[in-house]
Protein backbone atom coordinates (compact mmCIF):
# COMPACT_ATOMS: atom_id res chain seq x y z
CA UNK A 1 0.00 0.00 0.00
CA UNK A 2 2.85 2.35 0.13
CA UNK A 3 3.63 4.69 -2.35
CA UNK A 4 6.90 4.14 -2.38
CA UNK A 5 6.47 0.57 -3.70
CA UNK A 6 7.87 1.29 -7.33
CA UNK A 7 4.29 -0.80 -8.47
CA UNK A 8 2.31 2.27 -7.23
CA UNK A 9 4.89 5.02 -8.90
CA UNK A 10 4.69 3.06 -12.24
CA UNK A 11 0.81 3.18 -12.09
CA UNK A 12 0.79 6.81 -11.17
CA UNK A 13 3.07 7.43 -13.93
CA UNK A 14 0.65 5.26 -16.29
CA UNK A 15 -1.85 7.57 -14.92
CA UNK A 16 -0.36 10.89 -15.89
CA UNK A 17 0.74 9.76 -19.31
CA UNK A 18 -3.19 9.02 -19.83
CA UNK A 19 -4.56 12.15 -18.32
CA UNK A 20 -2.30 14.00 -20.75
CA UNK A 21 -3.42 11.55 -23.66
CA UNK A 22 -7.43 12.37 -23.40
CA UNK A 23 -6.52 16.45 -22.63
CA UNK A 24 -4.50 15.72 -25.84
CA UNK A 25 -7.22 14.62 -27.86
CA UNK A 26 -10.00 17.36 -26.69
CA UNK A 27 -9.18 19.68 -29.51
CA UNK A 28 -9.99 17.03 -32.09
CA UNK A 29 -13.05 15.85 -30.34
CA UNK A 30 -14.68 19.26 -28.98
CA UNK A 31 -12.75 21.68 -31.70
CA UNK A 32 -14.90 24.21 -31.35
CA UNK A 33 -14.60 24.86 -27.33
CA UNK A 34 -10.84 25.27 -27.46
CA UNK A 35 -10.93 28.81 -25.26
CA UNK A 36 -12.86 26.26 -22.71
CA UNK A 37 -10.33 23.55 -22.79
CA UNK A 38 -7.05 26.37 -22.61
CA UNK A 39 -8.86 27.55 -19.33
CA UNK A 40 -9.32 24.25 -17.90
CA UNK A 41 -5.75 22.99 -19.10
CA UNK A 42 -4.25 25.69 -17.69
CA UNK A 43 -6.62 26.17 -14.54
CA UNK A 44 -5.66 22.11 -13.39
CA UNK A 45 -1.56 23.41 -14.24
CA UNK A 46 -1.64 26.44 -12.07
CA UNK A 47 -3.88 24.44 -9.44
CA UNK A 48 -1.32 21.59 -9.49
CA UNK A 49 1.60 24.37 -8.87
CA UNK A 50 -0.57 25.42 -6.23
CA UNK A 51 -0.96 22.35 -4.21
CA UNK A 52 2.79 21.70 -4.40
CA UNK A 53 2.95 24.09 -1.63
CA UNK A 54 -0.64 24.32 0.01
CA UNK A 55 -1.64 20.97 -0.64
CA UNK A 56 1.42 18.72 0.30
CA UNK A 57 3.33 21.38 2.78
CA UNK A 58 0.20 22.61 4.11
CA UNK A 59 0.84 26.29 3.24
CA UNK A 60 -2.27 27.26 2.33
CA UNK A 61 -1.09 30.62 -0.11
CA UNK A 62 -4.25 33.00 -0.98
CA UNK A 63 -1.51 34.99 -3.17
CA UNK A 64 -1.09 32.43 -6.20
CA UNK A 65 -2.54 35.37 -8.76
CA UNK A 66 0.84 37.33 -7.91
CA UNK A 67 2.54 34.69 -10.09
CA UNK A 68 0.03 34.62 -12.65
CA UNK A 69 -0.07 38.33 -13.24
CA UNK A 70 3.97 38.59 -12.87
CA UNK A 71 4.01 35.89 -15.55
CA UNK A 72 2.12 38.02 -17.79
CA UNK A 73 3.19 40.96 -17.15
CA UNK A 74 6.98 39.96 -17.23
CA UNK A 75 6.83 38.39 -20.36
CA UNK A 76 4.34 41.06 -22.18
CA UNK A 77 6.75 44.10 -21.02
CA UNK A 78 10.27 42.08 -22.27
CA UNK A 79 8.47 42.20 -25.32
CA UNK A 80 7.16 45.44 -25.76
CA UNK A 81 9.86 46.96 -24.03
CA UNK A 82 12.84 44.95 -24.50
CA UNK A 83 11.89 43.07 -27.66
CA UNK A 84 13.06 39.73 -26.05
CA UNK A 85 10.70 37.21 -27.81
CA UNK A 86 8.31 35.09 -25.84
CA UNK A 87 10.46 32.08 -25.92
CA UNK A 88 13.44 33.91 -23.87
CA UNK A 89 10.83 36.01 -21.61
CA UNK A 90 9.12 32.69 -20.26
CA UNK A 91 11.90 31.35 -18.76
CA UNK A 92 12.94 34.81 -17.44
CA UNK A 93 9.37 35.25 -15.85
CA UNK A 94 9.89 32.05 -14.59
CA UNK A 95 12.89 33.19 -12.68
CA UNK A 96 11.66 36.43 -11.26
CA UNK A 97 8.89 34.24 -10.45
CA UNK A 98 10.99 32.01 -8.35
CA UNK A 99 12.91 35.33 -6.86
CA UNK A 100 9.75 36.84 -5.95
CA UNK A 101 8.86 33.38 -3.67
CA UNK A 102 12.38 33.49 -1.95
CA UNK A 103 11.72 36.77 -0.65
CA UNK A 104 8.08 36.43 0.28
CA UNK A 105 9.09 32.79 1.78
CA UNK A 106 11.91 34.18 3.78
CA UNK A 107 9.83 36.62 5.65
CA UNK A 108 6.30 35.11 5.59
CA UNK A 109 7.54 31.60 6.76
CA UNK A 110 8.02 32.05 9.98
CA UNK A 111 4.54 33.08 10.18
CA UNK A 112 2.12 30.32 11.14
CA UNK A 113 -1.54 28.76 9.83
CA UNK A 114 -4.00 31.41 8.82
CA UNK A 115 -0.87 33.81 9.03
CA UNK A 116 0.80 33.10 6.36
CA UNK A 117 -2.49 32.59 4.30
CA UNK A 118 -3.43 36.30 5.06
CA UNK A 119 -0.08 37.71 4.31
CA UNK A 120 0.07 36.11 1.02
CA UNK A 121 -3.30 38.43 0.13
CA UNK A 122 -1.27 41.15 0.89
CA UNK A 123 1.51 40.28 -1.36
CA UNK A 124 -0.58 39.93 -4.65
CA UNK A 125 -2.35 43.38 -3.28
CA UNK A 126 0.78 45.29 -3.06
CA UNK A 127 1.88 43.81 -6.73
CA UNK A 128 -1.86 44.65 -8.42
CA UNK A 129 -1.53 48.11 -6.60
CA UNK A 130 2.00 48.26 -7.89
CA UNK A 131 0.54 47.45 -11.36
CA UNK A 132 -1.95 49.94 -11.13
CA UNK A 133 -0.10 52.78 -9.92
CA UNK A 134 3.54 52.49 -11.78
CA UNK A 135 1.40 54.05 -14.70
CA UNK A 136 5.18 54.60 -16.56
CA UNK A 137 6.05 50.58 -16.34
CA UNK A 138 2.88 49.13 -16.19
CA UNK A 139 0.53 51.33 -18.35
CA UNK A 140 -1.22 51.24 -14.63
CA UNK A 141 -4.88 50.61 -14.76
CA UNK A 142 -5.36 50.49 -18.94
CA UNK A 143 -2.97 47.62 -18.93
CA UNK A 144 -1.04 45.48 -21.57
CA UNK A 145 -1.61 44.46 -24.66
CA UNK A 146 0.62 41.46 -26.11
CA UNK A 147 0.44 42.02 -30.15
CA UNK A 148 2.84 41.00 -33.22
CA UNK A 149 4.92 37.99 -31.18
CA UNK A 150 6.73 36.29 -33.75
CA UNK A 151 6.17 32.51 -34.02
CA UNK A 152 7.82 30.39 -31.50
CA UNK A 153 10.12 27.42 -33.66
CA UNK A 154 7.38 28.15 -36.56
CA UNK A 155 3.69 28.14 -34.38
CA UNK A 156 2.09 30.82 -34.58
CA UNK A 157 1.38 31.90 -30.75
CA UNK A 158 -2.09 33.55 -31.59
CA UNK A 159 -2.92 30.14 -32.89
CA UNK A 160 -5.44 28.72 -29.81
CA UNK A 161 -4.36 25.29 -30.66
CA UNK A 162 -0.85 26.22 -30.10
CA UNK A 163 -1.54 27.66 -26.73
CA UNK A 164 -3.40 24.90 -26.00
CA UNK A 165 -0.90 22.78 -26.02
CA UNK A 166 1.29 24.73 -24.80
CA UNK A 167 -0.94 24.84 -21.48
CA UNK A 168 -0.92 21.31 -21.85
CA UNK A 169 3.17 21.16 -21.73
CA UNK A 170 2.74 23.03 -18.60
CA UNK A 171 0.39 20.63 -16.90
CA UNK A 172 2.36 17.54 -17.74
CA UNK A 173 5.15 19.32 -16.23
CA UNK A 174 3.19 20.02 -12.82
CA UNK A 175 2.10 16.44 -13.03
CA UNK A 176 5.33 15.22 -12.99
CA UNK A 177 6.81 17.63 -10.56
CA UNK A 178 4.19 16.45 -8.15
CA UNK A 179 4.00 12.46 -9.05
CA UNK A 180 7.92 13.00 -8.58
CA UNK A 181 7.38 15.18 -5.14
CA UNK A 182 5.09 12.49 -4.21
CA UNK A 183 7.46 9.40 -4.27
CA UNK A 184 10.51 10.58 -2.55
CA UNK A 185 12.48 12.35 0.25
CA UNK A 186 10.89 15.63 -0.20
CA UNK A 187 7.33 14.73 -0.28
CA UNK A 188 7.86 12.92 2.78
CA UNK A 189 9.36 15.84 4.58
CA UNK A 190 6.56 18.80 3.24
CA UNK A 191 4.41 16.46 4.65
CA UNK A 192 5.70 16.03 7.91
CA UNK A 193 5.91 19.74 7.96
CA UNK A 194 1.87 20.36 7.48
CA UNK A 195 1.23 17.27 9.68
CA UNK A 196 3.27 18.60 12.55
CA UNK A 197 5.95 21.04 12.09
CA UNK A 198 7.73 20.34 15.15
CA UNK A 199 7.93 16.60 15.16
CA UNK A 200 9.48 17.23 11.61
CA UNK A 201 12.67 19.07 13.35
CA UNK A 202 13.47 16.35 15.72
CA UNK A 203 13.49 13.97 13.01
CA UNK A 204 16.11 16.24 10.72
CA UNK A 205 13.58 18.06 8.83
CA UNK A 206 14.78 22.08 7.98
CA UNK A 207 11.62 23.67 7.57
CA UNK A 208 12.01 26.59 6.10
CA UNK A 209 14.23 25.21 3.75
CA UNK A 210 11.90 22.21 2.48
CA UNK A 211 8.73 25.28 2.32
CA UNK A 212 11.06 27.49 0.35
CA UNK A 213 11.88 24.60 -2.06
CA UNK A 214 8.65 24.08 -2.47
CA UNK A 215 7.39 27.34 -3.09
CA UNK A 216 10.00 27.91 -5.77
CA UNK A 217 8.82 25.07 -7.68
CA UNK A 218 5.22 26.18 -7.59
CA UNK A 219 6.22 29.67 -7.91
CA UNK A 220 8.21 28.68 -11.24
CA UNK A 221 5.42 26.89 -12.25
CA UNK A 222 2.22 29.13 -11.60
CA UNK A 223 4.42 32.01 -13.42
CA UNK A 224 5.15 30.00 -16.71
CA UNK A 225 0.99 29.57 -16.37
CA UNK A 226 1.03 32.99 -16.21
CA UNK A 227 2.74 33.80 -19.10
CA UNK A 228 0.30 31.45 -21.18
CA UNK A 229 -2.54 33.50 -19.38
CA UNK A 230 -1.16 36.57 -20.61
CA UNK A 231 -0.39 35.28 -24.45
CA UNK A 232 -4.58 33.86 -24.10
CA UNK A 233 -5.77 37.57 -23.38
CA UNK A 234 -3.48 39.52 -24.88
CA UNK A 235 -4.95 42.05 -23.34
CA UNK A 236 -5.14 42.38 -19.43
CA UNK A 237 -4.81 44.82 -17.05
CA UNK A 238 -4.10 44.54 -12.99
CA UNK A 239 -7.51 44.45 -11.73
CA UNK A 240 -8.09 40.88 -13.79
CA UNK A 241 -4.06 39.49 -14.08
CA UNK A 242 -3.93 40.04 -10.36
CA UNK A 243 -7.50 38.97 -8.74
CA UNK A 244 -8.22 37.32 -5.41
CA UNK A 245 -10.65 35.18 -7.50
CA UNK A 246 -8.22 33.54 -9.40
CA UNK A 247 -6.19 32.49 -6.42
CA UNK A 248 -9.50 31.18 -4.17
CA UNK A 249 -10.19 29.36 -7.32
CA UNK A 250 -6.93 27.46 -7.36
CA UNK A 251 -7.57 26.49 -3.60
CA UNK A 252 -11.44 25.16 -4.28
CA UNK A 253 -9.78 23.02 -7.21
CA UNK A 254 -7.23 21.56 -4.61
CA UNK A 255 -9.78 21.13 -2.03
CA UNK A 256 -12.77 19.59 -3.80
CA UNK A 257 -10.28 17.30 -5.77
CA UNK A 258 -8.11 16.22 -3.35
CA UNK A 259 -5.66 18.19 -1.30
CA UNK A 260 -1.65 16.53 -1.29
CA UNK A 261 -2.39 14.77 -4.41
CA UNK A 262 -1.04 14.16 -7.85
CA UNK A 263 -4.32 14.61 -9.64
CA UNK A 264 -6.69 15.99 -6.98
CA UNK A 265 -6.05 19.30 -8.21
CA UNK A 266 -6.57 18.28 -11.98
CA UNK A 267 -9.79 16.55 -11.26
CA UNK A 268 -10.95 19.31 -9.07
CA UNK A 269 -10.23 21.93 -11.55
CA UNK A 270 -11.88 19.31 -14.27
CA UNK A 271 -15.51 19.30 -12.04
CA UNK A 272 -15.66 22.88 -10.82
CA UNK A 273 -14.93 24.44 -14.66
CA UNK A 274 -17.11 21.34 -16.36
CA UNK A 275 -19.43 22.37 -14.27
CA UNK A 276 -19.82 26.04 -14.72
CA UNK A 277 -19.34 24.93 -18.16
CA UNK A 278 -21.98 22.98 -18.83
CA UNK A 279 -24.98 24.91 -17.06
CA UNK A 280 -23.74 28.49 -18.46
CA UNK A 281 -26.09 28.11 -20.82
CA UNK A 282 -29.48 26.99 -18.96
CA UNK A 283 -28.60 29.39 -16.05
CA UNK A 284 -26.73 32.17 -17.39
CA UNK A 285 -25.42 34.51 -14.80
CA UNK A 286 -26.24 31.76 -12.37
CA UNK A 287 -23.71 29.67 -13.23
CA UNK A 288 -21.98 30.50 -10.38
CA UNK A 289 -24.61 29.39 -8.23
CA UNK A 290 -24.20 25.47 -9.66
CA UNK A 291 -20.34 26.24 -8.82
CA UNK A 292 -21.51 27.20 -5.35
CA UNK A 293 -23.74 24.09 -4.73
CA UNK A 294 -21.11 21.74 -6.22
CA UNK A 295 -18.31 22.88 -3.63
CA UNK A 296 -20.70 22.79 -0.84
CA UNK A 297 -22.15 18.96 -1.88
CA UNK A 298 -18.48 17.94 -2.16
CA UNK A 299 -17.17 19.29 1.55
CA UNK A 300 -20.16 17.81 2.87
CA UNK A 301 -19.92 14.63 1.11
CA UNK A 302 -16.09 14.13 0.83
CA UNK A 303 -14.44 16.75 2.98
CA UNK A 304 -10.75 14.53 1.69
CA UNK A 305 -11.73 15.52 -1.76
CA UNK A 306 -12.97 13.55 -4.51
CA UNK A 307 -10.25 11.91 -5.27
CA UNK A 308 -10.23 10.22 -1.73
CA UNK A 309 -13.48 9.21 -1.72
CA UNK A 310 -13.39 7.51 -5.21
CA UNK A 311 -10.76 5.25 -3.65
CA UNK A 312 -12.81 4.61 -0.76
CA UNK A 313 -15.59 3.07 -3.23
CA UNK A 314 -13.45 1.25 -5.46
CA UNK A 315 -12.09 -0.33 -2.40
CA UNK A 316 -15.71 -1.04 -1.58
CA UNK A 317 -16.58 -2.20 -5.13
CA UNK A 318 -17.58 -5.75 -5.13
CA UNK A 319 -14.86 -6.57 -7.49
CA UNK A 320 -12.77 -4.94 -4.91
CA UNK A 321 -10.83 -8.15 -3.44
CA UNK A 322 -9.36 -8.77 -6.80
CA UNK A 323 -7.11 -5.51 -6.09
CA UNK A 324 -4.06 -5.92 -4.11
CA UNK A 325 -5.20 -4.47 -0.85
CA UNK A 326 -2.75 -3.64 2.63
CA UNK A 327 -1.55 -6.67 4.21
CA UNK B 1 34.11 5.21 27.25
CA UNK B 2 33.34 9.26 26.41
CA UNK B 3 31.09 11.98 27.89
CA UNK B 4 28.10 11.56 25.18
CA UNK B 5 26.33 14.81 26.23
CA UNK B 6 28.16 17.27 28.86
CA UNK B 7 25.61 20.37 30.28
CA UNK B 8 27.73 23.06 31.98
CA UNK B 9 26.18 26.03 33.86
CA UNK B 10 22.96 25.16 31.54
CA UNK B 11 20.36 28.14 32.15
CA UNK B 12 17.03 29.19 30.90
CA UNK B 13 15.02 32.06 32.00
CA UNK B 14 11.51 32.83 30.77
CA UNK B 15 10.78 36.43 31.80
CA UNK B 16 11.75 36.38 35.80
CA UNK B 17 10.92 32.89 36.19
CA UNK B 18 14.57 30.90 36.00
CA UNK B 19 12.75 27.63 34.67
CA UNK B 20 16.66 26.53 34.31
CA UNK B 21 19.16 27.44 36.61
CA UNK B 22 22.66 26.55 36.44
CA UNK B 23 22.55 23.04 35.95
CA UNK B 24 25.51 20.94 34.84
CA UNK B 25 25.92 16.88 34.49
CA UNK B 26 27.33 14.63 32.46
CA UNK B 27 25.96 11.67 30.55
CA UNK B 28 28.75 8.48 29.66
CA UNK B 29 28.80 6.92 26.74
CA UNK B 30 26.17 4.23 26.35
CA UNK B 31 24.85 4.79 29.46
CA UNK B 32 21.27 5.74 30.54
CA UNK B 33 20.58 8.61 32.77
CA UNK B 34 17.83 9.72 34.43
CA UNK B 35 16.47 13.28 34.98
CA UNK B 36 13.34 13.21 37.75
CA UNK B 37 11.97 16.07 39.95
CA UNK B 38 8.30 17.37 40.75
CA UNK B 39 6.22 18.92 38.30
CA UNK B 40 7.74 22.37 36.99
CA UNK B 41 11.27 21.20 37.87
CA UNK B 42 12.23 22.62 34.78
CA UNK B 43 12.65 18.55 33.11
CA UNK B 44 10.97 19.17 30.00
CA UNK B 45 12.57 22.92 29.85
CA UNK B 46 16.05 21.11 29.95
CA UNK B 47 15.09 18.41 27.27
CA UNK B 48 14.25 21.32 24.86
CA UNK B 49 17.66 23.43 25.15
CA UNK B 50 19.48 19.96 24.40
CA UNK B 51 17.32 19.02 21.88
CA UNK B 52 17.44 22.83 20.63
CA UNK B 53 13.97 23.84 20.88
CA UNK B 54 14.93 26.18 23.23
CA UNK B 55 17.68 28.44 23.25
CA UNK B 56 19.81 28.61 26.42
CA UNK B 57 20.08 32.19 28.54
CA UNK B 58 23.35 31.12 29.43
CA UNK B 59 25.74 27.85 29.63
CA UNK B 60 26.81 25.46 27.03
CA UNK B 61 26.09 22.10 25.68
CA UNK B 62 28.45 20.11 23.83
CA UNK B 63 27.55 16.50 22.26
CA UNK B 64 30.34 13.76 22.32
CA UNK B 65 32.89 16.26 22.83
CA UNK B 66 31.67 19.17 19.96
CA UNK B 67 30.02 22.16 21.35
CA UNK B 68 26.55 22.88 20.46
CA UNK B 69 25.11 25.27 21.90
CA UNK B 70 22.33 26.90 20.15
CA UNK B 71 22.12 24.88 17.21
CA UNK B 72 18.41 24.04 16.20
CA UNK B 73 16.98 20.84 16.00
CA UNK B 74 17.22 19.43 12.60
CA UNK B 75 20.97 20.04 13.17
CA UNK B 76 21.05 18.14 16.04
CA UNK B 77 19.39 15.50 14.34
CA UNK B 78 22.43 14.92 11.67
CA UNK B 79 24.28 14.94 14.87
CA UNK B 80 22.74 12.02 16.60
CA UNK B 81 20.25 13.50 19.08
CA UNK B 82 16.54 12.13 18.81
CA UNK B 83 13.66 12.98 20.69
CA UNK B 84 10.60 12.14 22.03
CA UNK B 85 7.69 14.15 23.10
CA UNK B 86 5.90 13.73 26.45
CA UNK B 87 2.15 14.46 24.34
CA UNK B 88 3.21 11.93 21.24
CA UNK B 89 3.34 14.12 18.46
CA UNK B 90 2.47 11.72 14.96
CA UNK B 91 1.88 12.77 11.78
CA UNK B 92 -1.60 11.92 12.16
CA UNK B 93 -2.81 11.52 8.53
CA UNK B 94 0.11 9.85 7.27
CA UNK B 95 0.36 5.74 7.88
CA UNK B 96 2.50 4.48 10.60
CA UNK B 97 4.89 3.17 8.26
CA UNK B 98 5.27 6.66 6.43
CA UNK B 99 5.77 8.02 9.79
CA UNK B 100 9.03 6.84 10.89
CA UNK B 101 9.69 6.72 7.44
CA UNK B 102 10.45 10.66 7.61
CA UNK B 103 13.00 9.66 10.26
CA UNK B 104 14.29 7.19 7.89
CA UNK B 105 14.85 9.51 5.18
CA UNK B 106 17.75 11.36 7.69
CA UNK B 107 20.43 8.55 6.65
CA UNK B 108 18.75 6.83 3.77
CA UNK B 109 18.54 9.41 0.64
CA UNK B 110 16.26 6.64 -1.55
CA UNK B 111 12.68 5.94 -0.37
CA UNK B 112 12.70 2.16 -1.23
CA UNK B 113 16.15 2.12 1.15
CA UNK B 114 14.14 4.86 3.40
CA UNK B 115 10.81 2.39 3.76
CA UNK B 116 12.95 -0.68 4.48
CA UNK B 117 14.59 0.50 7.36
CA UNK B 118 11.43 2.03 8.53
CA UNK B 119 9.94 -1.73 8.44
CA UNK B 120 12.98 -3.16 10.43
CA UNK B 121 12.40 -0.07 12.73
CA UNK B 122 8.59 -1.07 13.60
CA UNK B 123 9.59 -4.61 13.30
CA UNK B 124 11.97 -4.42 16.19
CA UNK B 125 9.26 -2.27 18.07
CA UNK B 126 6.35 -4.78 17.02
CA UNK B 127 4.60 -2.70 15.14
CA UNK B 128 4.82 -3.85 11.81
CA UNK B 129 0.96 -5.13 11.88
CA UNK B 130 -0.07 -1.76 12.12
CA UNK B 131 2.51 -0.13 9.20
CA UNK B 132 -0.23 0.95 6.30
CA UNK B 133 -2.80 2.02 9.55
CA UNK B 134 -3.25 5.67 9.62
CA UNK B 135 -1.30 7.04 12.83
CA UNK B 136 -4.22 8.85 14.07
CA UNK B 137 -5.97 5.50 14.94
CA UNK B 138 -3.63 3.96 17.04
CA UNK B 139 -3.87 3.03 20.39
CA UNK B 140 -2.43 5.43 23.43
CA UNK B 141 0.08 2.22 23.74
CA UNK B 142 0.80 1.94 20.15
CA UNK B 143 1.42 5.71 19.29
CA UNK B 144 3.85 5.87 22.56
CA UNK B 145 5.71 3.13 20.61
CA UNK B 146 5.64 4.67 17.86
CA UNK B 147 6.93 7.90 19.10
CA UNK B 148 9.78 5.78 19.96
CA UNK B 149 9.92 4.36 16.72
CA UNK B 150 10.01 7.59 14.89
CA UNK B 151 13.06 8.28 17.15
CA UNK B 152 15.11 5.57 16.34
CA UNK B 153 14.56 5.70 12.88
CA UNK B 154 16.89 8.31 12.72
CA UNK B 155 19.44 5.82 14.14
CA UNK B 156 20.37 8.17 16.93
CA UNK B 157 23.49 8.02 19.05
CA UNK B 158 21.88 10.10 22.10
CA UNK B 159 18.39 9.59 22.44
CA UNK B 160 15.99 11.67 25.05
CA UNK B 161 12.72 10.18 26.13
CA UNK B 162 10.41 11.94 27.51
CA UNK B 163 8.17 10.00 29.65
CA UNK B 164 7.15 7.43 27.20
CA UNK B 165 5.83 5.10 30.42
CA UNK B 166 3.66 6.85 31.77
CA UNK B 167 0.27 5.86 30.89
CA UNK B 168 0.31 2.52 30.08
CA UNK B 169 -0.64 -0.88 31.84
CA UNK B 170 2.02 -2.65 33.49
CA UNK B 171 2.73 -5.59 31.23
CA UNK B 172 3.37 -2.33 28.65
CA UNK B 173 5.64 -0.89 30.97
CA UNK B 174 7.59 -4.51 31.60
CA UNK B 175 7.68 -4.44 27.44
CA UNK B 176 8.68 -0.74 27.06
CA UNK B 177 11.67 -1.29 30.03
CA UNK B 178 12.94 -4.10 27.96
CA UNK B 179 13.08 -2.01 24.43
CA UNK B 180 14.80 0.48 26.19
CA UNK B 181 17.28 -2.02 27.78
CA UNK B 182 17.54 -3.15 23.69
CA UNK B 183 17.98 0.33 23.04
CA UNK B 184 21.35 1.04 25.18
CA UNK B 185 22.48 -2.29 24.54
CA UNK B 186 23.35 -1.94 20.90
CA UNK B 187 25.25 1.31 22.29
CA UNK B 188 22.88 4.30 22.00
CA UNK B 189 23.47 6.59 24.98
CA UNK B 190 19.62 7.22 26.85
CA UNK B 191 18.78 10.65 29.30
CA UNK B 192 15.14 9.84 30.13
CA UNK B 193 12.72 11.40 32.05
CA UNK B 194 10.33 9.51 34.17
CA UNK B 195 7.88 10.06 37.56
CA UNK B 196 7.46 6.28 37.85
CA UNK B 197 10.19 4.59 40.26
CA UNK B 198 10.26 1.53 39.51
CA UNK B 199 11.32 2.61 35.57
CA UNK B 200 14.53 4.56 36.98
CA UNK B 201 15.54 2.14 39.70
CA UNK B 202 15.15 -0.61 36.88
CA UNK B 203 17.04 1.44 33.88
CA UNK B 204 19.33 4.28 34.96
CA UNK B 205 23.30 4.21 35.86
CA UNK B 206 22.89 7.39 37.57
CA UNK B 207 19.82 9.88 37.80
CA UNK B 208 19.98 13.49 38.08
CA UNK B 209 17.45 15.46 40.69
CA UNK B 210 16.23 18.97 39.74
CA UNK B 211 13.95 21.19 41.77
CA UNK B 212 13.06 24.38 40.54
CA UNK B 213 15.32 24.44 38.36
CA UNK B 214 18.22 23.32 39.84
CA UNK B 215 19.78 20.20 40.42
CA UNK B 216 19.22 19.12 43.83
CA UNK B 217 21.44 15.63 44.09
CA UNK B 218 22.84 13.27 41.47
CA UNK B 219 23.76 9.79 42.30
CA UNK B 220 22.78 5.98 41.63
CA UNK B 221 19.46 5.66 42.05
CA UNK B 222 19.33 4.32 45.17
CA UNK B 223 21.41 7.18 46.52
CA UNK B 224 19.43 9.64 45.14
CA UNK B 225 15.93 7.88 46.53
CA UNK B 226 17.48 8.18 50.07
CA UNK B 227 18.74 11.59 49.71
CA UNK B 228 16.93 13.93 52.35
CA UNK B 229 16.82 16.87 50.33
CA UNK B 230 15.13 14.83 47.30
CA UNK B 231 12.66 13.27 49.58
CA UNK B 232 11.94 16.82 51.14
CA UNK B 233 11.46 18.27 47.42
CA UNK B 234 9.06 15.77 46.52
CA UNK B 235 6.81 15.33 50.14
CA UNK B 236 7.93 18.71 51.29
CA UNK B 237 9.37 19.65 54.52
CA UNK B 238 8.70 19.81 58.19
CA UNK B 239 10.07 23.38 57.46
CA UNK B 240 7.69 24.10 54.79
CA UNK B 241 4.57 23.14 57.23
Amino acid sequence: MSRVATREGRRALAGIALVLAAFAAFPWVFGGKLNFGFSLVLFAALATSWDLLGGWAGQLSLGHTAFVGMGAYVSTLLWTRAGIPFGVGLPLAMLSGVALALVWGAITFRLRGAYFSLSSIAVAEVLRILANNWVSVTGGPEGLSLNDLPPLFGFDLYDRRVEYYLALLLLAAALLTSWRVSSSRAGFYLEAIREDQDSSMAMGVNPLKMKLAAFCLSAALSTAGGCLYGLFLAYFEPQGAFSLDLSVQLVLMAIVGGMGTVFGPTLGALVLLGSQEAFRSTFQQRSLFIYGIVIVIIVRYAPDGLLGRLRLLLRRAPWASRLPSAP
Amino acid sequence: MGIALAVRSLSKDFGGVHAVDGVDFDAEEGSVLGLIGPNGAGKTTLFNLVSGYLSPTRGRIALFGKEVTGLRPFALARLGVSRTFQVVRPFPRLSVLENVMVGAFLHHKAAAEAERHALAVLTRLGLARQADMPASALTLAARKKLEIAKALAVQPRLLLLDEVVAGLNPSEMTATIELIRGIRQSGVTIVIVEHILKVILGLCDRVVVLDHGRKIAEGTAPEVAANPEVISAYLGSDDDA
